[in-house]
Protein backbone atom coordinates (compact mmCIF):
# COMPACT_ATOMS: atom_id res chain seq x y z
CA UNK A 1 0.00 0.00 0.00
CA UNK A 2 2.88 2.82 0.99
CA UNK A 3 4.74 1.10 -1.88
CA UNK A 4 1.66 1.76 -4.07
CA UNK A 5 1.76 5.49 -2.71
CA UNK A 6 4.96 6.06 -4.17
CA UNK A 7 6.87 5.98 -0.58
CA UNK A 8 10.16 4.52 -1.03
CA UNK A 9 9.83 1.32 0.69
CA UNK A 10 13.15 -0.31 0.14
CA UNK A 11 15.25 3.34 0.80
CA UNK A 12 13.05 3.85 3.91
CA UNK A 13 13.94 0.06 5.23
CA UNK A 14 18.05 0.95 4.30
CA UNK A 15 17.90 3.80 6.25
CA UNK A 16 15.88 2.67 8.90
CA UNK A 17 18.36 -0.37 9.54
CA UNK A 18 21.24 1.76 9.30
CA UNK A 19 20.43 4.23 12.08
CA UNK A 20 19.84 0.46 13.96
CA UNK A 21 22.76 -0.18 13.59
CA UNK A 22 23.79 3.49 15.27
CA UNK A 23 21.33 2.90 18.17
CA UNK A 24 22.96 -0.62 18.95
CA UNK A 25 26.54 0.95 18.92
CA UNK A 26 25.41 3.55 20.97
CA UNK A 27 23.23 1.42 23.59
CA UNK A 28 26.18 -0.92 23.72
CA UNK A 29 28.09 1.70 25.74
CA UNK A 30 25.55 2.21 28.33
CA UNK A 31 24.33 -1.93 29.04
CA UNK A 32 27.66 -3.68 27.53
CA UNK A 33 27.08 -5.42 24.08
CA UNK A 34 25.71 -8.43 25.77
CA UNK A 35 22.63 -6.37 26.80
CA UNK A 36 21.90 -4.64 23.92
CA UNK A 37 18.63 -6.12 22.93
CA UNK A 38 17.05 -4.86 26.83
CA UNK A 39 17.55 -1.38 26.37
CA UNK A 40 16.58 -1.83 22.55
CA UNK A 41 13.46 -3.52 22.48
CA UNK A 42 11.86 -3.83 26.24
CA UNK A 43 10.84 0.45 26.01
CA UNK A 44 9.52 -0.35 23.14
CA UNK A 45 7.63 -3.30 23.89
CA UNK A 46 6.23 -2.04 27.28
CA UNK A 47 4.96 1.45 25.20
CA UNK A 48 2.63 -0.59 22.30
CA UNK A 49 1.51 -2.95 25.55
CA UNK A 50 -0.12 0.16 27.11
CA UNK A 51 -1.23 2.41 23.95
CA UNK A 52 -1.94 1.13 20.81
CA UNK A 53 -1.54 5.08 19.27
CA UNK A 54 1.74 5.29 17.17
CA UNK A 55 2.61 8.87 18.14
CA UNK A 56 2.14 8.09 21.69
CA UNK A 57 3.63 4.62 22.01
CA UNK A 58 6.59 6.29 20.56
CA UNK A 59 7.22 9.27 22.86
CA UNK A 60 6.60 6.95 25.55
CA UNK A 61 8.98 4.73 24.40
CA UNK A 62 11.10 7.66 24.44
CA UNK A 63 10.06 8.53 28.29
CA UNK A 64 10.21 5.00 29.30
CA UNK A 65 13.63 4.13 28.19
CA UNK A 66 14.96 7.67 29.40
CA UNK A 67 13.52 6.72 32.76
CA UNK A 68 15.12 2.83 33.43
CA UNK A 69 18.55 4.34 32.32
CA UNK A 70 18.19 6.97 34.71
CA UNK A 71 17.34 4.64 36.86
CA UNK A 72 19.89 2.36 36.26
CA UNK A 73 22.94 4.60 36.43
CA UNK A 74 21.72 6.22 39.93
CA UNK A 75 21.50 2.78 40.90
CA UNK A 76 24.76 1.63 39.74
CA UNK A 77 26.22 4.03 41.14
CA UNK A 78 25.28 3.50 44.84
CA UNK A 79 25.63 -0.19 44.28
CA UNK A 80 28.95 -2.36 43.31
CA UNK A 81 26.92 -4.34 40.78
CA UNK A 82 27.49 -3.49 36.86
CA UNK A 83 24.77 -0.69 35.22
CA UNK A 84 23.39 -3.09 32.50
CA UNK A 85 22.22 -5.53 34.75
CA UNK A 86 20.34 -2.20 36.37
CA UNK A 87 19.12 -1.39 33.17
CA UNK A 88 17.79 -4.50 32.15
CA UNK A 89 15.91 -5.43 35.25
CA UNK A 90 14.32 -1.95 35.49
CA UNK A 91 13.58 -2.15 31.74
CA UNK A 92 12.21 -5.59 32.49
CA UNK A 93 9.72 -4.72 35.54
CA UNK A 94 8.51 -2.04 33.31
CA UNK A 95 7.49 -4.86 30.87
CA UNK A 96 6.11 -7.12 33.56
CA UNK A 97 4.10 -4.14 34.97
CA UNK A 98 2.22 -3.41 31.69
CA UNK A 99 2.05 -6.78 30.71
CA UNK A 100 -0.08 -7.69 33.77
CA UNK A 101 -1.70 -3.94 33.73
CA UNK A 102 -3.09 -5.12 29.83
CA UNK A 103 -3.72 -8.42 30.78
CA UNK A 104 -6.08 -7.05 34.38
CA UNK A 105 -7.62 -4.39 32.05
CA UNK A 106 -8.83 -7.24 29.51
CA UNK A 107 -10.00 -9.92 32.36
CA UNK A 108 -11.88 -6.43 33.79
CA UNK A 109 -13.69 -6.11 30.55
CA UNK A 110 -14.21 -9.33 29.86
CA UNK A 111 -15.80 -9.38 33.21
CA UNK A 112 -17.99 -6.11 32.50
CA UNK A 113 -19.23 -7.76 29.50
CA UNK A 114 -20.02 -10.66 30.85
CA UNK A 115 -22.08 -9.11 33.60
CA UNK A 116 -24.09 -7.35 31.09
CA UNK A 117 -28.00 -8.16 31.43
CA UNK A 118 -28.40 -10.88 28.45
CA UNK B 1 53.98 -24.74 12.03
CA UNK B 2 53.73 -27.23 14.39
CA UNK B 3 54.31 -31.05 13.34
CA UNK B 4 51.03 -32.93 13.42
CA UNK B 5 52.55 -36.00 14.27
CA UNK B 6 53.12 -34.72 17.79
CA UNK B 7 49.62 -33.53 18.08
CA UNK B 8 48.30 -36.33 20.39
CA UNK B 9 51.77 -36.17 23.03
CA UNK B 10 49.79 -33.10 24.95
CA UNK B 11 47.62 -33.88 27.63
CA UNK B 12 45.41 -30.85 26.95
CA UNK B 13 44.73 -31.99 22.94
CA UNK B 14 43.75 -35.53 24.35
CA UNK B 15 41.18 -33.77 26.77
CA UNK B 16 40.42 -31.59 23.96
CA UNK B 17 39.59 -33.90 21.15
CA UNK B 18 38.11 -36.67 23.57
CA UNK B 19 35.37 -34.62 25.01
CA UNK B 20 35.48 -31.84 21.77
CA UNK B 21 34.26 -35.18 19.59
CA UNK B 22 31.38 -36.38 21.72
CA UNK B 23 29.87 -32.97 22.42
CA UNK B 24 30.11 -32.67 18.80
CA UNK B 25 28.18 -35.59 18.05
CA UNK B 26 25.55 -34.86 20.58
CA UNK B 27 25.30 -31.33 19.17
CA UNK B 28 24.98 -32.70 15.83
CA UNK B 29 22.44 -35.49 16.59
CA UNK B 30 20.63 -33.55 19.00
CA UNK B 31 20.91 -30.54 16.63
CA UNK B 32 19.31 -32.10 13.46
CA UNK B 33 15.83 -32.37 15.28
CA UNK B 34 16.02 -29.47 16.75
CA UNK B 35 16.00 -27.49 13.24
CA UNK B 36 13.76 -30.44 11.95
CA UNK B 37 11.14 -29.29 14.50
CA UNK B 38 12.19 -25.64 14.04
CA UNK B 39 12.88 -25.11 17.93
CA UNK B 40 16.18 -23.21 17.24
CA UNK B 41 14.58 -20.37 19.15
CA UNK B 42 14.80 -22.58 21.87
CA UNK B 43 18.15 -23.07 21.99
CA UNK B 44 19.24 -19.62 21.47
CA UNK B 45 17.32 -18.93 24.54
CA UNK B 46 19.02 -21.82 26.69
CA UNK B 47 22.31 -20.35 25.35
CA UNK B 48 21.52 -17.28 27.54
CA UNK B 49 20.42 -19.52 30.54
CA UNK B 50 23.48 -21.78 30.07
CA UNK B 51 25.44 -18.18 30.78
CA UNK B 52 23.05 -16.98 33.71
CA UNK B 53 23.46 -20.55 35.51
CA UNK B 54 26.73 -21.42 35.24
CA UNK B 55 27.93 -17.94 36.58
CA UNK B 56 24.86 -18.35 39.44
CA UNK B 57 26.95 -21.62 40.14
CA UNK B 58 30.41 -19.68 40.47
CA UNK B 59 28.98 -16.85 42.23
CA UNK B 60 27.60 -19.52 45.11
CA UNK B 61 30.91 -21.16 45.36
CA UNK B 62 30.04 -24.78 43.63
CA UNK B 63 30.99 -26.37 40.73
CA UNK B 64 29.80 -24.22 37.50
CA UNK B 65 28.90 -27.44 35.53
CA UNK B 66 26.24 -28.02 38.51
CA UNK B 67 24.04 -24.48 37.89
CA UNK B 68 24.79 -24.94 33.82
CA UNK B 69 23.29 -28.26 33.47
CA UNK B 70 21.07 -27.80 36.11
CA UNK B 71 19.75 -24.15 34.45
CA UNK B 72 19.43 -25.77 31.00
CA UNK B 73 18.03 -28.69 31.78
CA UNK B 74 14.71 -27.05 34.06
CA UNK B 75 14.13 -24.16 31.92
CA UNK B 76 13.97 -26.06 28.78
CA UNK B 77 11.94 -29.15 30.46
CA UNK B 78 9.84 -25.72 31.79
CA UNK B 79 9.61 -24.38 27.98
CA UNK B 80 8.34 -27.88 26.85
CA UNK B 81 5.78 -28.39 29.45
CA UNK B 82 4.76 -24.21 29.00
CA UNK B 83 4.84 -24.63 24.98
CA UNK B 84 1.00 -25.55 24.37
CA UNK B 85 -0.54 -23.69 26.69
CA UNK B 86 0.89 -20.49 26.70
CA UNK B 87 0.51 -18.53 23.92
CA UNK B 88 3.85 -16.69 24.70
CA UNK B 89 5.03 -14.56 21.03
CA UNK B 90 8.52 -13.53 20.46
CA UNK B 91 8.20 -10.19 21.87
CA UNK B 92 7.63 -12.32 25.65
CA UNK B 93 10.46 -14.78 24.86
CA UNK B 94 12.76 -12.21 24.48
CA UNK B 95 12.62 -10.04 26.40
CA UNK B 96 12.38 -12.64 29.38
CA UNK B 97 15.64 -14.49 28.16
CA UNK B 98 17.31 -10.86 27.93
CA UNK B 99 16.60 -10.12 31.04
CA UNK B 100 17.74 -13.82 31.95
CA UNK B 101 21.49 -12.53 30.67
CA UNK B 102 21.49 -9.11 32.60
CA UNK B 103 20.76 -11.53 35.89
CA UNK B 104 23.49 -13.21 34.01
CA UNK B 105 26.08 -10.29 34.33
CA UNK B 106 24.89 -9.53 38.08
CA UNK B 107 26.32 -13.13 39.00
CA UNK B 108 29.48 -12.52 37.04
CA UNK B 109 29.85 -9.47 39.42
CA UNK B 110 28.68 -10.88 42.22
CA UNK B 111 31.35 -13.50 41.36
CA UNK B 112 34.27 -11.11 40.61
CA UNK B 113 34.14 -9.25 43.51
CA UNK B 114 34.12 -12.11 45.89
CA UNK B 115 35.40 -15.50 45.33
CA UNK B 116 37.39 -15.62 41.99
CA UNK B 117 40.50 -14.81 43.58
CA UNK B 118 42.55 -16.23 40.59
CA UNK B 119 40.02 -16.87 38.37
CA UNK B 120 39.43 -13.55 36.61
CA UNK B 121 38.43 -15.11 33.15
CA UNK B 122 35.44 -16.91 33.90
CA UNK B 123 33.19 -14.86 32.18
CA UNK B 124 35.09 -14.89 28.96
CA UNK B 125 35.14 -18.91 28.66
CA UNK B 126 31.59 -19.66 29.85
CA UNK B 127 30.83 -17.02 26.87
CA UNK B 128 33.65 -18.43 24.32
CA UNK B 129 34.24 -21.88 26.13
CA UNK B 130 37.32 -23.40 27.33
CA UNK B 131 37.92 -26.29 25.53
CA UNK B 132 41.64 -26.50 25.71
CA UNK B 133 41.35 -25.86 29.66
CA UNK B 134 39.48 -29.45 30.26
CA UNK B 135 41.04 -31.65 32.96
CA UNK B 136 40.97 -34.89 31.80
CA UNK B 137 38.19 -35.92 35.00
CA UNK B 138 36.23 -32.55 33.20
CA UNK B 139 36.79 -34.05 29.36
CA UNK B 140 35.84 -37.77 30.86
CA UNK B 141 32.84 -36.33 31.97
CA UNK B 142 31.51 -34.54 28.83
CA UNK B 143 32.58 -37.67 26.62
CA UNK B 144 29.85 -39.89 28.84
CA UNK B 145 27.25 -37.15 29.13
CA UNK B 146 27.78 -36.55 24.95
CA UNK B 147 27.98 -40.19 24.45
CA UNK B 148 24.37 -40.41 26.46
CA UNK B 149 22.49 -38.02 24.29
CA UNK B 150 23.48 -39.86 21.30
CA UNK B 151 22.20 -43.15 22.72
CA UNK B 152 18.94 -41.32 23.80
CA UNK B 153 18.65 -39.85 20.61
CA UNK B 154 19.14 -42.80 18.73
CA UNK B 155 16.97 -44.65 20.88
CA UNK B 156 13.70 -41.77 20.39
CA UNK B 157 14.99 -41.12 17.04
CA UNK B 158 11.89 -43.06 15.00
CA UNK B 159 9.22 -42.08 17.39
CA UNK B 160 10.80 -38.44 17.51
CA UNK B 161 10.74 -38.26 13.80
CA UNK B 162 7.31 -39.49 13.48
CA UNK B 163 6.21 -36.80 16.11
CA UNK B 164 8.15 -33.87 14.66
CA UNK B 165 7.29 -34.63 10.70
CA UNK B 166 3.50 -35.08 11.40
CA UNK B 167 1.90 -34.01 14.92
CA UNK B 168 -1.69 -35.10 14.55
CA UNK B 169 -1.63 -38.72 13.01
CA UNK B 170 1.85 -39.30 15.73
CA UNK B 171 -0.78 -38.95 18.38
CA UNK B 172 -3.40 -40.78 16.85
CA UNK B 173 -1.66 -43.76 16.59
CA UNK B 174 -0.65 -43.24 20.32
CA UNK B 175 3.10 -41.88 19.92
CA UNK B 176 3.24 -40.02 23.37
CA UNK B 177 3.88 -36.53 21.06
CA UNK B 178 3.70 -34.35 24.03
CA UNK B 179 6.08 -36.35 26.55
CA UNK B 180 8.87 -36.99 23.78
CA UNK B 181 8.77 -33.50 23.16
CA UNK B 182 9.35 -32.40 26.58
CA UNK B 183 11.99 -35.31 27.02
CA UNK B 184 13.55 -33.75 23.96
CA UNK B 185 13.96 -30.35 25.03
CA UNK B 186 15.60 -31.84 28.13
CA UNK B 187 17.72 -33.44 26.36
CA UNK B 188 18.75 -30.39 24.29
CA UNK B 189 19.08 -28.63 27.55
CA UNK B 190 21.95 -31.09 28.16
CA UNK B 191 23.22 -30.33 24.69
CA UNK B 192 23.30 -26.59 25.43
CA UNK B 193 25.03 -26.99 28.72
CA UNK B 194 27.60 -30.08 27.43
CA UNK B 195 28.45 -27.22 24.09
CA UNK B 196 28.92 -24.40 26.10
CA UNK B 197 32.12 -26.08 27.73
CA UNK B 198 33.28 -26.33 24.03
CA UNK B 199 32.03 -23.07 22.32
CA UNK B 200 30.76 -21.18 24.73
CA UNK B 201 26.89 -19.93 25.45
CA UNK B 202 27.55 -17.14 23.04
CA UNK B 203 28.32 -19.46 20.27
CA UNK B 204 26.81 -22.85 21.00
CA UNK B 205 23.44 -21.95 18.58
CA UNK B 206 26.18 -22.02 15.87
CA UNK B 207 27.28 -25.89 17.22
CA UNK B 208 23.44 -26.97 17.40
CA UNK B 209 21.96 -25.48 14.11
CA UNK B 210 24.84 -25.72 11.78
CA UNK B 211 25.92 -29.14 11.17
CA UNK B 212 21.83 -29.75 10.76
CA UNK B 213 20.80 -27.23 8.95
CA UNK B 214 23.85 -28.41 6.53
CA UNK B 215 22.46 -31.67 6.58
CA UNK B 216 19.10 -30.58 5.51
CA UNK B 217 20.25 -28.76 2.77
CA UNK B 218 22.35 -31.89 1.54
CA UNK B 219 20.20 -35.08 2.38
CA UNK B 220 16.05 -35.66 2.17
CA UNK B 221 15.99 -38.75 4.12
CA UNK B 222 15.80 -37.81 7.43
CA UNK B 223 18.22 -41.02 8.91
CA UNK B 224 21.18 -39.87 6.32
CA UNK B 225 20.52 -36.68 7.14
CA UNK B 226 20.68 -37.10 11.00
CA UNK B 227 24.20 -39.15 10.06
CA UNK B 228 25.14 -36.15 8.23
CA UNK B 229 24.90 -34.11 10.96
CA UNK B 230 26.31 -36.05 13.69
CA UNK B 231 29.21 -36.68 10.71
CA UNK B 232 29.63 -33.41 9.46
CA UNK B 233 29.84 -31.61 13.01
CA UNK B 234 32.30 -33.96 14.68
CA UNK B 235 34.41 -33.72 11.61
CA UNK B 236 33.97 -29.58 12.08
CA UNK B 237 35.13 -30.43 15.78
CA UNK B 238 38.21 -31.70 14.30
CA UNK B 239 39.27 -29.13 11.65
CA UNK B 240 38.55 -26.55 13.94
CA UNK B 241 40.30 -28.02 17.33
CA UNK B 242 43.45 -29.00 14.52
CA UNK B 243 43.42 -25.37 12.97
CA UNK B 244 43.41 -23.94 16.48
CA UNK B 245 46.71 -25.94 17.49
CA UNK B 246 48.08 -24.98 14.59
CA UNK B 247 47.31 -21.50 14.50
CA UNK B 248 47.90 -20.35 18.17
CA UNK B 249 45.72 -16.43 17.45
CA UNK B 250 43.13 -18.51 16.67
CA UNK B 251 40.55 -19.10 19.49
CA UNK B 252 39.22 -22.86 19.35
CA UNK B 253 35.21 -21.51 19.46
CA UNK B 254 36.07 -19.13 16.38
CA UNK B 255 37.69 -22.13 14.35
CA UNK B 256 34.94 -24.63 15.33
CA UNK B 257 32.29 -22.22 14.73
CA UNK B 258 34.26 -21.00 10.88
CA UNK B 259 34.38 -24.47 10.07
CA UNK B 260 30.78 -24.95 10.61
CA UNK B 261 29.63 -21.89 8.61
CA UNK B 262 31.56 -22.15 5.72
CA UNK B 263 30.15 -25.64 5.63
CA UNK B 264 26.75 -24.36 5.55
CA UNK B 265 27.61 -21.84 3.21
CA UNK B 266 29.20 -24.26 1.13
CA UNK B 267 26.07 -26.28 0.57
CA UNK B 268 23.67 -23.26 0.11
CA UNK B 269 25.39 -22.19 -2.69
CA UNK B 270 25.61 -25.56 -4.06
CA UNK B 271 21.78 -25.91 -3.17
CA UNK B 272 21.47 -22.70 -4.86
CA UNK B 273 23.28 -23.70 -8.07
CA UNK B 274 21.43 -27.36 -7.90
CA UNK B 275 18.17 -25.21 -8.02
CA UNK B 276 19.35 -23.41 -11.34
CA UNK B 277 20.77 -25.87 -13.47
CA UNK B 278 18.08 -28.98 -12.58
CA UNK B 279 19.89 -31.41 -15.13
CA UNK B 280 19.55 -34.72 -12.67
CA UNK B 281 16.28 -36.05 -11.29
CA UNK B 282 16.76 -37.30 -8.21
CA UNK B 283 14.42 -40.14 -7.52
CA UNK B 284 12.71 -38.44 -3.98
CA UNK B 285 12.07 -41.63 -1.62
CA UNK B 286 9.10 -41.83 -0.19
CA UNK B 287 9.95 -39.65 3.25
CA UNK B 288 11.00 -37.09 1.05
CA UNK B 289 7.64 -36.04 0.62
CA UNK B 290 6.25 -36.46 4.44
CA UNK B 291 9.57 -33.81 4.97
CA UNK B 292 8.69 -31.33 2.02
CA UNK B 293 5.37 -31.71 3.64
CA UNK B 294 6.20 -30.58 7.04
CA UNK B 295 8.36 -27.81 5.42
CA UNK B 296 5.80 -26.25 3.07
CA UNK B 297 2.75 -26.75 5.98
CA UNK B 298 2.21 -25.04 9.36
CA UNK B 299 4.38 -26.87 12.08
CA UNK B 300 2.02 -27.56 15.01
CA UNK B 301 0.24 -24.87 17.02
CA UNK B 302 1.41 -21.88 18.31
CA UNK B 303 4.06 -22.72 21.11
CA UNK B 304 6.67 -21.50 22.99
CA UNK B 305 9.66 -22.98 21.64
CA UNK B 306 8.55 -21.52 17.95
CA UNK B 307 10.93 -20.16 15.58
CA UNK B 308 13.56 -21.57 12.90
CA UNK B 309 16.48 -21.55 10.71
CA UNK B 310 15.58 -20.52 7.12
CA UNK B 311 17.39 -23.17 5.61
CA UNK B 312 16.08 -23.87 1.84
Amino acid sequence: MAAAKGVAVRGLSIAFLVLLGAATAETAQITGALLVFALLMMPAATAQRLTPRPVASLVLTVVIGWAVTWAGLIAAYYSPYPIGFYVTSFAFAAYLAAHLAAHARHQWRRHMLAGAPA
Amino acid sequence: MSSFGSIFSHPFLQHAFLAGTAIAAACGIAGFFLVLRAQVFTGDALSHVAFTGALAALAAGIDLRLGLFTATIVVAVVIGALGRRGRADDVVIGNVFAWILGLGVFFLTVYTTSRSTANGTAGTSVLFGSIFGLSGGQAATAAVIGAGIVAAILVMARPLLFASVDEAVAAARGVPVRALGIVFLAIIGATAAEATQAVGAMLLLGLLAAPAATALLLSDRPFRGLAISTGLAVTEMWVGLALSYAVPAMPPSFAIIACATAAYLAAFAAARLRRRHPHRRRQAPLTASVIHASHGGTMASPSLAQGGVEHR
